[in-house]
Order: structure tokens, then C-alpha cells, then sequence
């Protein structure tokens, strides 16, 4: 790969693994993607049903390096040309955040490179970046995935501030255990997603939880529950003919209550813009909607493409160049946190 | 050589510096210390008090558990993340084989009388593995030039993977102008504290008339509280015998040292260049000659005493 490097150049090394997918990439001033490695763990965690953390981190320290090293690779520069180590220190899973954390560290220490610890979520609600470096703040971003399901207001300035969390289970995670519940496999959102296309989604009548609440929270655990017991209620439904519209309905539920929230969010904030990041962002179903909805609104919907919505090493790179613009390097001391706001 | 070696798998973070068998440095941090905040200012004072910078550093070792989850992690992910960005070797070498050099320098007099004596010489390291339980395996200490010894192991039974173990040469070991080969004769057994005793006794043959005398260590004497007592009957349990079964504990050996730890990988590192070119690769299971001693691999994973088999739904 030839790339036409310049001192003035700021290429970032990013490193991500906050969950269950190694990940790290290279990118330049803020926007150009010279790589962008992940590997999944998908495999590992399937006949679980979920990502078992223990397992997540045995992983995470096999492959870390293997996975720094190709990102490098294939950005074809060399360590020297990188200006700075962007690596997620918080939320996520301590066991697997520590891995790239020292790995970053590390490299910091020994290469000589300043460090930049970031946070997940934050790193998401820059993703677009990556698409349309133009991107200006005043924005409400959704980040929907396994582990959260949160609204921000994003200003012009781009300071965040969160206006909503789910109270329970993460929209990611509901789909997972309904896949769980009805044997279809892991991760359950692509396939509930391919199952869905086939399904009629007002075949069963599911509630729209908290869609009427008067804040901007969510919350999918019950809507999990209402379907369980529709389901012992009716034990056909779950025939295999029948499947294909439980699970559109269910996903017509959650995308409902998604899409109606975050554009009423943005009509009530007064801003004009949304951003949908995280793994649910990849849902056909979800863009669809939103994409429906905005145009009936007048607003503008971005939804980066799909290995940018998932978690990947790209964005926390990304996030990494506009803190090392503003300086804002961190310690070889920093720690990993488990929970953290924005 | 320059050596740089990492030791975070249990509560007492050890870091040391060699040049080639000689310590230059070494910085330990107690109890309750947070690995991840701490561990590259230690490697700095660690490097700054030999005199020494990272560029300097040939070979990377780095413990590889069986020990603390999290500090073996963030032990590993450092060790070899440095190793890699300077282009350098890294050795990750096992808790009890650090263990068993420690206790065979720290008894060397003792195991010199012995060898002398014609006794046999057994190094057994005991790791508290939490959960009553221990973590252990065996070495064999001879004088080199006298051979391979042959397994004084007997196997429990035909459905115990340890029994198609395979001895290999782990250390040969140049001391007081002497030479000495440490070789492990098992591999790493797991077993309830209070069948300690129990399991060590079934599994040595009364093959010969000689006494073997077996040197103890490790945290396994620190965690649970009746292994000493169990230990001390375990001479008793052979009196009946022709041969006689003696122990001692040392009590000094209840943490890996990095420093031992860079006399592992330092004699590892001379055996794997003796082999030539062919780089070590791989951290496969099994019994093979590489299976404790892994170089120039970014690979390199911790040990554990068991897979891990979470609750399936």
C-alpha cells in the first residue's frame, strides 16, 4: 500500500477492546482509514448465547499484539510515523479493557509516542467522522448496541451531554436473548434481522415499552417478557413458519420505540441532525425507519456503515486525533474503568 | 545479554534486570497494588536503577501463570508489546518452573550434599491455585553428564493424561563452576490440599534403595494452612518401605522472583540458540519440548490450571 506521507501528517494508532472484538486501526488527521483490523470473538461466545467476559479476555491477550501489528502493517507506516496511541480505557469489560490498555502503554512507553486514553461511547458518537470529515457538531447521537442503548446531545462545541439511558437490558442484549429463547443462534440481531424480512411485523401485537414515559430513557427487558409469555400463552406461534413474525414483530417493537424517541428527542432539543451508532445500527429495519421518519421530520439522519458502527479501532483513532489537537494526552499511570460517563 | 523480566501473576509485582546470570536490578511492590497504574513506572525504576534503557534490553521474559488473572494478563500484554516494538525475543516462562530454580538456588549447598550422596533430588513447587486446591509438578536435580534421569513417576492410570508425560530438560544450570540439569518429570497436577500428601506418595516408585528427598515451596505453603502438616506425615507414610521419603520447606520460595525468572528465560534462551535458527512457535498444548518455554512469539497467553467452562444455558 503506497501512501503519500507527510511530517505534517497525525496518523493514529487506535486500540479497542472494551468488549469481546480485538480491534485496532490506523488513521490520518482525523478521517482517512489507512486500516481498520477486527477480530471477532463471535465464534467463541456463540453456544452461549452471549459474550462471556472470562472468555473475552483469554482471547483479547492471545491475539493483542498479532492484531496492533497487522493494523500497522497494513496502514504501511511504520511505528515512527505514528503521532499518538488513541486506546479505549473506559466503559466497557475490565478483563478485556486491560489487555489493550497495556498493550497501548506499553507502546507509548517503549516507542516514545504520547497516549490518549478515550471513552467507548464517545469514540462512537465520532464515527461519522470517518465518512464526512465536514461533520460539525449539534447533534442528538444514539449509540444502540449489546452493552448500551443511550441518547446524547451532542452541541456545536461537542460537548455531550446524555438525555437517556436504557433502564434495563440494552436493546443488542434483548435481541441476543430473544434469539437465545427461541434457538436461533448468536449474535441474535443479524439474524433476527435476516429471519424479520421474511415475517409479517403486525402478525403479533407487542407493547412499545416506555414510548409514552415523558423522558428519554428505554427499556427492553419488559418487552422481552411480554413476548415469553405470549409465547406459553400461544405455544404456536413458535412454530417455524410462525417465527419469522415473531421475531419482525419484536424487532418492529424495539426499532419503533428507537426511532419515535430519538426523533422526538431532536425535535425537542431543536436540533436537525441525528447519529445512529453501535451494533443495532446495523439492523436493515432500523435504517429503514429512521431514514422514513427523518424525511417525514425534515432531519437528517446519518448512519455510518456497518463495520463503522460496530465497535472498531477506527473511531477511537478517530476521537483520538481531535484530542491530540486539543492536547489531551494521558498518563502511563491511567487505570481502566468499568463504568464511566461520558 | 540484557534481560528485562516481568513478574505480576500473584499480589507481589517483581521486576528485575539481568545481564546475562547477573541481577542488576530488581523492584518489588507489595499488596494491594494496582497492576495497571503501576507497572510501567516500576519497569522504568527498574531499568533507571541498572543503568540501563529499554533500547539495552535483549530478551523479555515475562511470567505466564499459572497465577492472578489480571496481573498475568497485563503482565503479558506489556512484556510483549515492548518485545515486539524493539524487535526483541520474549520468553514466557511458567510460575512452578520459576519456582523450582528459585528453590534450587536458594538450597543449592543442601542439593549438592545430597547429589553427592547419590540421593535423589526432587524440587516440588505447590502453588495455592484459591479454592483449597494446589497446583504442582515435579523436578528432577542431577549432575549434568549423568544422564537422563529416568521417570521416578508412576502413573495413577491408564486414563491419566499425565502418565503419557514426557520428560523434558527445562534448565541446565551452570553454578559454583558445577553443572546441574533441572528436569521436569510431570506435568503441572491439580489436586484438593488435603489429598496433597495422598497424591505426591501414590505417585513414586520404590524402584531402588536410595532415599529421595524432595524440596517444597511456593504459595501453596502460605495459602493452605494444613499442606506443612500433610507434608510432614508424608515421610511417615513410606517408613514401611526400603526407601525413605524426606521433605523440607522453603518458606523463602512463596513468590515467584523475577529474578529467577530471568535465569529461566536466560537459560532457555541459550538452549533455544544452541537449536538454531528455528524459532519456537506456537502456545500448543500438550507435552511437546517447547510446552513451557515459548520465544519470539506475540502470541505468547497465559497458563491456567483448567479451561474455562462457563455455565452453558
Amino acid at each position: 500500500m503506497q501512501n503519500n506521507y507527510y511530517k505534517s501528517d497525525i496518523n493514529i494508532l487506535g486500540i479497542e477492546t472494551s468488549c469481546d472484538d480485538t480491534c485496532s486501526a490506523v488513521v490520518q488527521n482525523g478521517s482517512k482509514i489507512l486500516s481498520n483490523v477486527v477480530a471477532s470473538q463471535n465464534y467463541i461466545h456463540a453456544k452461549y448465547g452471549g459474550v462471556v467476559p472470562e472468555l473475552a479476555s483469554r482471547k483479547h491477550i492471545e491475539v493483542i499484539t498479532i492484531i496492533i501489528m497487522e493494523a500497522l502493517d497494513q496502514s504501511g507506516l511504520k511505528l515512527k510515523d505514528i503521532s499518538s496511541i488513541s486506546v479505549t480505557n473506559r466503559p466497557g469489560l475490565v478483563g478485556s479493557l486491560l489487555v489493550g490498555l497495556g498493550a497501548a502503554k506499553s507502546i507509548s512507553y517503549g516507542a516514545k509516542i504520547p497516549l490518549i486514553a478515550v471513552n467507548h461511547l464517545k469514540a462512537h458518537l465520532y464515527s461519522n467522522i470517518l465518512i464526512n470529515p465536514e461533520q460539525e457538531g449539534g447533534f442528538i447521537g444514539l449509540i444502540v448496541s449489546g452493552g448500551h442503548s443511550s441518547l446524547y446531545a451532542i452541541e456545536r462545541d461537542w460537548s455531550i451531554s446524555e438525555i437517556g439511558h436504557t433502564v434495563d437490558d440494552a436493546a443488542g442484549e434483548a435481541f441476543d436473548k430473544i434469539a437465545r429463547f427461541l434457538n436461533l443462534g448468536y449474535p441474535g440481531g443479524p439474524i433476527i434481522d435476516k429471519l424479520a424480512r421474511e415475517g409479517d411485523p403486525s402478525m403479533i401485537e407487542l407493547p412499545r415499552p416506555m414510548l409514552e414515559s415523558g423522558d428519554f430513557n428505554f427499556s427492553f427487558s419488559g418487552l422481552k417478557t411480554a413476548l415469553i409469555y405470549r409465547t406459553r400463552k400461544n405455544p404456536e406461534i413458535m412454530s417455524k413458519e410462525n417465527i419469522p413474525h415473531l421475531v419482525a414483530s419484536f424487532q418492529e417493537s424495539v426499532v419503533d420505540v428507537l426511532v419515535e424517541k430519538t426523533i422526538r428527542a431532536c425535535l425537542k432539543l431543536k436540533f436537525n441532525k441525528i447519529l445512529v451508532s453501535g451494533g443495532v445500527a446495523a439492523n436493515s429495519r432500523l435504517r429503514e425507519k429512521f431514514e422514513i421518519k427523518a424525511k417525514e421530520n425534515k432531519i437528517e439522519v446519518q448512519i455510518p456503515p456497518i463495520p463503522l458502527c460496530m465497535d472498531n479501532a477506527a473511531m477511537v483513532a478517530c476521537l483520538g486525533y481531535y484530542e491530540f489537537m486539543k492536547g489531551n494526552f494521558s498518563n502511563l499511570d491511567t487505570d481502566v474503568y468499568s463504568r464511566s460517563d461520558i | 545479554m540484557y534481560i528485562l523480566g516481568i513478574d505480576s501473576s500473584t499480589e507481589r509485582v517483581s521486576i528485575a534486570v539481568n545481564s546475562d546470570r547477573q541481577l542488576l536490578s530488581k523492584v518489588e511492590y507489595g499488596k494491594n497494588q494496582n497492576y495497571m497504574v503501576s507497572i510501567i513506572s516500576l519497569i522504568d525504576k527498574a531499568l533507571k536503577k541498572a543503568n540501563i534503557s529499554l533500547d539495552f534490553v535483549d530478551l523479555f521474559a515475562v511470567n505466564i501463570g499459572p497465577g492472578d488473572f489480571t496481573g498475568t494478563r497485563i503482565g503479558i500484554s506489556v512484556a510483549k508489546t515492548l518485545a515486539w516494538i524493539g524487535s526483541k525475543p520474549i520468553c514466557g516462562i511458567g510460575s512452578l518452573d520459576i519456582i523450582a530454580l528459585g528453590i534450587f538456588f536458594k538450597n543449592l549447598k543442601k542439593i549438592q550434599k545430597l547429589l553427592e550422596e547419590g540421593n535423589k533430588t526432587i524440587i516440588l513447587p505447590v502453588l495455592d491455585v484459591k479454592r483449597n486446591e494446589v497446583f504442582f509438578s515435579f523436578f528432577k536435580v542431577g549432575k549434568s553428564g549423568t544422564g537422563m534421569a529416568t521417570n521416578s513417576l508412576k502413573s495413577q492410570n491408564s486414563e491419566d493424561k499425565h502418565s503419557e508425560f514426557k520428560i523434558h530438560n527445562i534448565l541446565d544450570i551452570t553454578a559454583q563452576n558445577k553443572n546441574y540439569f533441572i528436569n521436569k518429570v510431570s506435568d503441572g497436577y491439580l489436586a484438593e490440599s488435603k489429598d496433597f500428601a495422598k497424591k505426591i506418595s501414590a505417585l513414586f516408585v520404590p524402584d531402588d534403595g536410595f532415599s529421595t528427598y524432595i524440596l517444597l515451596g511456593g504459595s501453596g505453603f502460605g495459602g493452605c494452612n494444613h499442606l506443612e502438616s500433610e507434608v510432614r506425615e508424608l515421610s511417615g507414610l513410606h517408613s514401611g518401605s526400603l526407601i525413605s521419603l524426606l521433605t523440607s520447606i522453603d518458606k523463602r520460595t512463596y513468590f515467584p522472583d523475577a529474578f529467577h525468572l530471568n535465569l529461566c528465560a536466560y537459560y532457555s534462551y541459550l538452549k533455544n540458540r544452541q537449536k538454531g535458527p528455528e524459532k519456537v512457535k506456537s502456545a500448543g498444548q500438550g507435552n511437546s519440548d517447547t510446552s513451557d518455554n515459548y520465544l519470539d512469539d506475540y502470541g505468547l497467553a497465559p497458563l491456567y490450571v483448567r479451561e474455562f467452562t462457563p455455565f452453558k444455558k
